[in-house]
This record gives structure tokens, C-alpha cells and sequence, in this order.
């Protein structure tokens, strides 16, 4: 065993931020790196630790702009920049309208049970499913999406002129001219391609390489793995049913159903009896209102719709 | 680019999201923030030192291991050793080191950590951090609003980093202090470091 306590931490995390950095701008020397990293299992590992901050901080944005009971939600990100000396009288002088142009990036989200459409700039449109939330702004002309919360169809027409970069979690994609479905889960982004095709182009933890997607095909992609493959006819019709108010499912466990349900409803459903769980179904049902849902439920499947006040539909087995 | 390998990405997603954990446990062992921070940064190099650390079935379990038994023998080298040091370590000896015995942060509140810190460096490195990593403008464009070389951005830059890794450790291991702290104390200095 070697002595404890020689190694100096404090010196290597130095030099392992300055590598973050001078990779992240492209000034370093790529074999320099490699051959430090390698010197020392200490490196390798103050090394990770400094990517992760900064990957971390790729995410923070999601925070800023969620909605916050003290500060407007609206305003949180716009708050925290004045505060923290990057936009307003501490800025750069000649910076003023170039700041706005830069900083500013519009919001648009939906409540359960809402959609809505919104047009990014030219070219771009975006339908919100229910409980989402996207931003967007225009860098170098180029439309830039952040798919902050839920799910959106995202279609970019001719007059789009370049491609449209959706940020969703800790990836970013570019989508040429076509029409996408875009879902967040955790991390992740599932993505169908409708119509068109598009790249993988940067992910910001990851050295994994461009993969290019196109029509008729779905995509899941983590911080460090994607995953392409043909979707089924079935998985473009439960995908894009929404659009149409409608939820499709086959064959799914009452449990996956009742979770999908639930993000268009105000008034959620609740699985009482865990057995109910093995309840396999298939259907396709308006998204808006479940009561047909819920008295299939009652007449096919033996299940118990008890009405739990304004929040809750708790369903159980019917004696 | 950050050039991450597979264990690299294994290290991110597995070991480092319980890194509070296993600062407060090697404060309790070394009684000191900067020494906690250091048997931490030991372990860490000992887990990229085995390369069949990715087979443990509980990875942070393995590193809570790696980081007592650190501890102790840094304890055993040690010439003197305070009453409490070694009624911790007696205790630690029964614990058990796979349960989440000082809780996890949430997601949140992990990046709200992080936008407090980001509010705290010097004024030049949080320009850069901000303006690189939030306003995603291109190096060359933090530069040139600054007035300042690509060169001297990237130093402030890694700057940032470094004080960021710093003050959120800090913030881990001086969050809330152990009620066995609180009744028999550590030594002065351990104690002055859980203060805010």
C-alpha cells in the first residue's frame, strides 16, 4: 500500500479543469490529454469528476426556468442572470441589443388535459401535448428548441433554412426538414421521425459519434447511448395519436396505462389493488375525457371505479 | 468534446451521484473538511486503479468501503487519536455501509446547489461560466465580449470549475452535522468547518 495523503488533489483538479476547459474550446492537444489522463488514475478520476460538473451544468437551465413559488417563472432565468452580473449594467459595454437578441429565449408550456400550438420562426412549428414545456430561441438564424418538459411534435418545413437544433435533456439533435415526434423521459429523448431525417449531432457528455436517423424510424437517446430502430406501424399510431385527442394502446398493463392516462387528466387515476396490475389491455380512447375508458374498465374488466373526491379516480377490484 | 470512455461514463452515473455520501462518511473518520475531500479523491484513483471495479455489484457501496478502510488506516498511522475518532470508527466497523445512511439530494436540489455556487465565484470566472455553459455562446464569442483571449477565457473558466467542485463538497460535508457531532464534538477546527 502506498502512503495516503501524498497525492495533491487540489493541484489536479486544477489541471483537470483546465483540460474541461481547453478541450470544450478546441485549443487542446488531444495526445496531451490522453497521456495525462493515463499518467494517473488520479487524473482519470478528478478529470470525470470536473465533466460531470460540467455537464451538470448543461442541466441546470431546467431548474432556473422551473416554475419557482417565490420568483415568476417567466422571469426566474432572466433574474438569476441579472443577479448574477451577465445581463444589465454590469454587461460589457456595446453588448446592449445584442444581449437581448442573445439571452432572451421564449417559453411556451400546457397544463394537463392542453395543447397547443406555437411557431418558433420560420419555418419551425411546434404542437405542445399536454403538460409540456419548450423554449426557443434564434442563434445565428438558426432555430435552437429546448423540449424542457413533456412532449412535442416538432415540424420543420423548407422555409425553415437549416436545420432546427432540439436540446431535450442532456442531448441535442439536429432536424432537417420533416416532422418529429419528440417525448422526454427523464434524461432521455424518444424521438420518432414522421416524416424526413435528422442527426444526432452533439451530445454533451458523450463522444459518441454523429448517427443519422430517418422516416419510420425511432430513436432513443441517453447522455451516452443512442438507440435507432425501424418503429412499428403500431408504435407510429400509439406515438402520434395524441394529435389526434386520441390514446392508443395495445396490450399494455394497466399500470402503463393509467401512467399515460394520467398526464392529460387534472383529476389522476390511482391503482388501488396491485393486482389489477396483470390487466393487459388494448383500445383506443379520447384522450380528453376517460369516461369511456373507465366504463370499459368497469363492464369488460370486473374493475371498480370509486369517484376520491376532486384529485383522484381510485379504481379497485370489484367484489 | 469531453472525451468521456466507458468507464468514465460508469464512474459519472454510478459512483459520483453518491459523492455526499462518501464525503460524510470520511469526515467522520478524518474529523476535517480537507482531508475528508482528500481520502475521497484517494478512493476515486483507487477505483480507476482496478479495472474490475465496474463488476461491483453495488458501486457505492464498494467506494463507502474503500473509503473506511482508507480511513483507518490513516487513523492507525496516526500518533494521536481523539476518544471520538475511535468510537466513530468502532461504529462504522458495525454499520452497514449498503444502506443510504445519510440520504440522497434530490436532482433539484443538487443543480440548485450548483446556481448558488455559480452566484458565489469572482466575477470574471462566473461571466465565463454563464455565458459559456448557459447562454451556450461559442468560446470565441465569451472571449471577444470580454475582451479577452480564448487563452485567458479557458483560465477563467477552469477557475470556475475548480472553486465549483470546491464550495459544493464544502456545502455536502458542512450541510448537516451528525447528531453524534453535535453531542460530543470534534476538534476545534472540524467544528468551525461545519459552520457556514
Amino acid at each position: 500500500m502506498e502512503p495516503q495523503g501524498q497525492i495533491d488533489h487540489k493541484a489536479i483538479r486544477d489541471e483537470a479543469s483546465l483540460w474541461v476547459a481547453r478541450l470544450d474550446s478546441g485549443s487542446a492537444d488531444v495526445e496531451a490529454f490522453e497521456r495525462w489522463r493515463d499518467a494517473d488514475p488520479a487524473h482519470a478520476a478528478a478529470y470525470a469528476k470536473i465533466s460531470r460538473l460540467w455537464s451538470r451544468m448543461g442541466q441546470a437551465e431546467a431548474v432556473l426556468e422551473a416554475p419557482a413559488p417565490v420568483a415568476a417563472p417567466a422571469s426566474s432565468r432572466r433574474a438569476f442572470l441579472r443577479a448574477a452580473g451577465v445581463i444589465g449594467g454590469a454587461c460589457v459595454v456595446g453588448a446592449g441589443a445584442f444581449a437581448t437578441r442573445t439571452f432572451a429565449k421564449s417559453t411556451a408550456s400546457t397544463r394537463p388535459g392542453e395543447q397547443r400550438r406555437v411557431t418558433v420562426g420560420p419555418g419551425v412549428t411546434l404542437d405542445l401535448n399536454t403538460d409540456s414545456k419548450v423554449s426557443w430561441r434564434l442563434q445565428k438564424g438558426e432555430p435552437h428548441v429546448w423540449l424542457d418538459r413533456g412532449e412535442a411534435a416538432v415540424t420543420v418545413d423548407r422555409s425553415a433554412g437549416g436545420a432546427c437544433v432540439l436540446n431535450a435533456g442532456d442531448v441535442a439533435v439536429d432536424l432537417t426538414t420533416g416532422e418529429f415526434n419528440a417525448r422526454l423521459r427523464g434524461g432521455s429523448l424518444d424521438l420518432l421521425v414522421l416524416k424526413g431525417a435528422g442527426a444526432l449531432h452533439r451530445s454533451k457528455t458523450s463522444l459518441t459519434p454523429a448517427t443519422r436517423f430517418e422516416q419510420g424510424q425511432s430513436v432513443v437517446v441517453t447522455a451516452s447511448d443512442t438507440l435507432v430502430q425501424k418503429a412499428s406501424l403500431e408504435s407510429l399510431d400509439e406515438v402520434s395519436a395524441w394529435r389526434r385527442g386520441e390514446i392508443v394502446f395495445q396490450g399494455a398493463p394497466l399500470g402503463a396505462v393509467v401512467e399515460e392516462y394520467n398526464r392529460y387528466l387534472t383529476r389522476k387515476l390511482v391503482i388501488a389493488d396491485p393486482e389489477l396490475n396483470r390487466l393487459r389491455l388494448g383500445g383506443r380512447f379520447t384522450n380528453s375525457d376517460p369516461s369511456d375508458f373507465l366504463e370499459t374498465l368497469r363492464s369488460s374488466f370486473n374493475v371498480r371505479v370509486v369517484d376520491a373526491g376532486a384529485d383522484t379516480i381510485v379504481l379497485t377490484r370489484a367484489s | 468534446m469531453m472525451r468521456l470512455r466507458d468507464f468514465d461514463h460508469w464512474f459519472v452515473d454510478h459512483i459520483l451521484p453518491y459523492e455526499r455520501q462518501y464525503l460524510k462518511l470520511a469526515r467522520r473518520l478524518t474529523g476535517d473538511f480537507d482531508e475528508a475531500a482528500d481520502l475521497v479523491h484517494d478512493a476515486y484513483a483507487r477505483v480507476f486503479a482496478h479495472d474490475g471495479a465496474r463488476q461491483a455489484a453495488n458501486p457505492r457501496a464498494y467506494v463507502l468501503q474503500i473509503v473506511r478502510n482508507l480511513g483507518i488506516q490513516k487513523i492507525r498511522r496516526a500518533r494521536i487519536v481523539s476518544i471520538e475518532t475511535v468510537a466513530a470508527v468502532e461504529d462504522l466497523q458495525h454499520a452497514d455501509l449498503a444502506i443510504d445512511a445519510f440520504g440522497q439530494l434530490s436532482d433539484r436540489e443538487e443543480l440548485r446547489r450548483l446556481i448558488v455556487a455559480i452566484q458565489k465565484l469572482p466575477t470574471q470566472a462566473r461571466r465565463v461560466v454563464i455565458m459559456r455553459r448557459f447562454d451556450e455562446m461559442s468560446p470565441k464569442d465569451v472571449a471577444a465580449r470580454l475582451g479577452i483571449s480564448v487563452s485567458t477565457m479557458e483560465k477563467h473558466l477552469a477557475k470556475g470549475l475548480s472553486l465549483l467542485a470546491d464550495m459544493l463538497d464544502a456545502a455536502e460535508v458542512a450541510e448537516t452535522p451528525l447528531p453524534q457531532e453535535r453531542e460530543t464534538g470534534w476538534s476545534r477546527k472540524a467544528r468551525s468547518t461545519t459552520r457556514r
